[in-house]
């Protein structure tokens, strides 16, 4: 019997935890450890020297397919920016795609948690495009939606005031 | 711990939570108004927004699952999966149902692209003619609280979503495999600005199996053709289109082996099979014993088609739903259409030849007030079957009669239905309640509320609660009971909806490796649609509901981990406890299993994909399920029938090499280890008297099969 109610409790005092506990997504710190689209390795994105736009895309988004054009272009004339994509595709289907569409950017799978992952970076409704900007592991700038040439700017120029606003070290 | 310590964790978390709810509430960084946005499909059955949905999916199987899995259509798509499994029916026929939750097939509501067209004429045979290869993905709602405002619902729903092209291309799949597989498959589509076509086809053979060697099949032969277009219009006056029109036509003989259904059809005497063969078969060739008296039934004498099952089947069928935005509303108009034609010839039952009509017509509005997302709309759903039929059956009265709609209905089923969804505590709860009216020209109302509470713990764990009741409105169709055309008419005057209440929990934690699934769920199935032979006493088959419930709990907790970059494991385990009056449900259930064990391996590596799948199904109550109590079974031999049947793995391993962007090759081997239920045990039974039956169902009919095949892409 008292094991039983000791039993009761612990469940009851768990079940309030699971219920009321909330994670920490405030804090803006974002990381994730996901496959590469080949399966070689995995990649974690506080591991990147320098800003770092990740981007969520899928192949049967149509503004997410009109993008990568973009993404690729700002990856070029910012050599000092990291630029992933994660495909929410299944890896065949988006190595088909990246490579009829010649993609050139490293591209990621999406690991088992892609909404999980989009959400804590601020993504509520798990829509696609989505693409986050970090800096020195702290989110610097979040776009969900097509993204116009000008905001790649304002994504620059918002991660370069955050690095200047960095102490320094 | 003592009271107070679990007061003060309920304490802490919520002074935690509180802190975590202000935090969040302030302003993130950079963050500007939402753009263009395509919110897509993808796994997670809790991910943020899933209740926005009008049916909640609690598992979704991607393209990419459709693909590695081999699977040719939809029932081998669904087989094997935690909760989910299709479950057969008929050894000689093959009728295939697809199980939710391991409750009967037939309380599962179909849909495509939403639009709930199939019936239980269709589902019979008609969900082994569904390809695949034209969807995104299937979503699953298992019971009836997480299936919101979809119709009926009584079990749950599965909800076929075809694919959107983005791209002009195509792809060929040839595929040759053993028991004389053979499949081509084409699809073709043409993206533009503002839309897409698509067209998609298939052409498959299988041979119809016989692994005992007494020349009646355990596997059917089918033929069968499927062609489907598709068109996608972003903008036609506004809406959003999305239209789909499918042409099915297949025939299918079990029994008798070979496709030559003309010297099948005249082949009515004699014995052309050999009983003799298999575990505990009869002493002779052509004569089993009666278990009543130990004696040996009269020689077999009604040639092939005395235990032929011929099936014929065309079905024409169109779906389009169109979506525009005003304002805050998005406006939704659906149509469904399909016309599906049996022929079907059961040797020694009947001539049965069935005509069927649907419709379905939607109209609905969803729209923002306040935080709050509401949905209201309302649809008419038809559904009407026209038959004619002669009994083979000679003693029945009406025996070589042909009769006009001895197994006939017409349903006319408006409905209204409204629906809420809002978000608390900063988008950490979701809830999502609905209520269905439907009025039924023969049932009359019949009301079914449904609630669905989505708790985001963190990021990475959720709570999913669903709660509601589903209903489904029982028909004649003589799959079901292929006995009620020998009866002079169906009385159906004491019949009843069915309805089912259900309770389902699921905790759903995620990472970047690791995703776990656990959920707990019961469903009551209320006046469960029976049809009762009473030729004895008022002369008629009677439809009526059960006299007491049946009842289905289940547990299952499945895991995947990513092992490495290209690997990753699934392990799932789900265990049952079925509660009902064996007697009260004499020849209408069919075995489903205490508990199953699944196992899957899937390794993505450069050209490589390789998956492996292994599911123990544990022991089956026969003796329950069968009724034994009701009806004993027996072998041809006069022995008992198992009354719980053994525990087996089947495992299934694929590979596919992908040459170049353009060409892959892939090879499958589906139930490795041969395991099948004619080595243990024969399909075939009989009663104390002597009568013979087929449906002794509970193991794989078919043994190892191998399927090697190539696709070009361009």
């Amino acid at each position: 019997m008292r094991m039983t109610t000791l039993l009761l409790r612990h469940v009851i005092g768990t079940a309030c935890w699971l219920l009321l506990t909330g994670a920490g997504s405030a804090d803006r710190a974002w990381d994730f450890n996901l496959p590469a689209l080949d399966g070689s390795h995995f990649v974690r994105a506080s591991s990147v020297q320098g800003p770092l736009l990740v981007n969520f895309w899928g192949s049967e988004c149509p503004p997410c397919v009109e993008e990568l054009p973009r993404l690729q272009a700002f990856a070029a004339d910012h050599p000092a920016w990291t630029v992933w994509l994660v495909a929410t595709d299944p890896a065949p289907m988006a190595r088909a795609f990246v490579e009829r569409r010649a993609v050139h950017l490293p591209v990621l799978r999406a690991g088992q948690n892609v909404s999980g992952l989009m959400r804590a970076a601020g993504n509520r409704d798990g829509g696609l495009p989505f693409t986050v900007a970090l800096r020195q592991g702290r989110i610097c700038a979040v776009r969900e939606g097509a993204l116009a040439p000008a905001d790649l700017a304002s994504i620059d120029a918002a991660c370069t005031t955050a690095a200047a606003q960095e102490p320094r070290r | 711990m003592d009271g107070t310590t679990a007061a003060l964790q309920c304490a802490v978390a919520g002074a935690w939570f509180a802190a975590s709810v202000t935090a969040l509430a302030q302003e993130s960084p950079s963050e500007t108004p939402a753009q263009q946005v395509t919110v897509t499909g993808k796994p997670a059955a809790t991910q943020p927004g899933a209740l926005k949905a009008d049916v909640v999916k609690t598992e979704t199987i991607n393209a990419r699952e459709i693909e590695k899995s081999g699977a040719t259509n939809l029932t081998e798509l669904m087989s094997h999966r935690p909760g989910i499994d299709a479950q057969l029916e008929c050894s000689i026929c093959n009728v295939r149902n697809i199980t939710l939750n391991n409750l009967p097939g037939r309380f599962t509501t179909m849909m495509l692209d939403g639009v709930p067209i199939f019936s239980s004429v269709s589902n019979a045979h008609g969900l082994d003619m569904i390809g695949v290869n034209d969807l995104e993905r299937v979503d699953i709602s298992r019971g009836a609280g997480t299936s919101l405002i979809a119709p009926e619902s009584l079990g749950g729903t599965v909800n076929m979503v075809t694919k959107r092209p983005t791209d002009t291309g195509g792809e060929v799949d040839l595929s040759s495999g053993t028991f004389g597989h053979r499949r081509a498959a084409g699809y073709a589509s043409k993206a533009f600005t503002g839309g897409a076509v698509v067209l998609g086809g298939t052409v498959q053979r299988h041979d119809s199996v016989d692994q005992v060697g007494g020349g009646l099949s355990q596997y059917t032969g089918f033929e069968r053709a499927l062609l489907g277009i598709g068109a996608f219009i972003d903008d036609i006056g506004g809406f959003k289109l999305k239209a789909r029109f499918d042409y099915i036509d297949e025939k299918r003989m079990g029994g008798p082996l070979g496709r030559d259904y003309d010297a099948v059809r005249a082949s009515t005497s004699g014995n052309p099979f050999d009983f003799s063969k298999g575990p505990h078969a009869a002493p002779e060739r052509d004569r089993w014993v009666v278990p009543s008296d130990g004696t040996l039934a009269a020689p077999y004498d009604d040639g092939l088609f005395g235990l032929a099952q011929i099936i014929f089947t065309r079905r024409n069928q169109f779906v389009a739903t169109a979506d525009r935005q005003v304002g805050d509303t998005r406006v939704r108009l659906a149509l469904g259409y399909a016309r599906h034609h049996q022929d079907s010839w059961f040797g020694g039952d009947a001539d049965y030849f069935a005509d069927q009509q649907q419709y379905y017509l939607e109209a609905s509005a969803q729209t923002k007030l306040g935080s709050a997302l509401l949905t209201a709309g309302i649809n008419q759903r038809y559904e009407d079957l026209h038959s004619r039929s002669t009994s083979l059956d000679t003693s029945s009265p009406t025996f070589g009669i042909e009769r006009i709609d001895a197994d006939a209905y017409v349903y006319r089923t408006p409905a209204l239905f409204v629906q809420a969804y809002d978000t608390w505590f900063n988008e950490r709860l979701e809830v999502n309640a609905s209520v269905r009216y439907d009025r039924n020209n023969v049932f009359g109302g019949i009301t079914t509320p449904r609630l669905n509470l989505l708790w985001h713990h963190a990021d990475d764990l959720s709570s999913r609660l669903a709660i509601g009741r589903g209903f489904r409105l029982p028909t004649s169709f003589f799959e079901l009971e292929h006995a009620i055309l020998a009866a002079p008419a169906v009385d159906r005057s004491q019949a009843k909806p069915e309805r089912s209440r259900n309770l389902s929990y699921a905790l759903n934690y995620a990472d970047d490796r690791l995703a776990v699934v656990a959920s707990l769920n019961h469903t009551r199935i209320d006046d469960f649609a029976l049809f009762i032979d009473d030729t004895a006493n008022s002369g008629n088959f009677l439809l009526q509901p059960a006299r007491s419930p049946f009842t289905v709990d289940n547990a299952d907790v499945v895991g995947t981990w990513q092992v490495t970059a290209a690997s990753a494991l699934t392990v799932g385990y789900e265990v049952y406890r079925y509660r009902f009056e064996s007697i009260d449900f004499a020849n209408s259930l069919f075995a489903r299993p205490a508990y199953r064990v699944t196992l899957g391996l899937d390794h993505d590596s450069g050209p490589w994909d390789l998956n492996v799948r292994a599911t123990y199904t544990g022991p089956q109550d026969l003796a329950k399920f069968y009724a034994y109590a009701d009806t004993a079974r027996f072998n041809l031999d006069g022995t008992p029938k198992l009354a719980r049947s053994p525990g087996f793995w089947v495992v299934d391993l694929r590979a596919s090499f992908r040459w170049s962007p353009a060409v892959s090759a892939y090879f499958g081997v589906a139930n490795v280890f041969d395991y099948r239920q004619s080595r243990k045990e024969s399909f075939l039974w009989v009663d104390r008297d002597g009568n013979l039956d087929v449906t002794q169902l509970w193991g794989p009919n078919l043994g190892r099969s191998a399927v090697a095949g190539v696709k070009l892409a361009f």
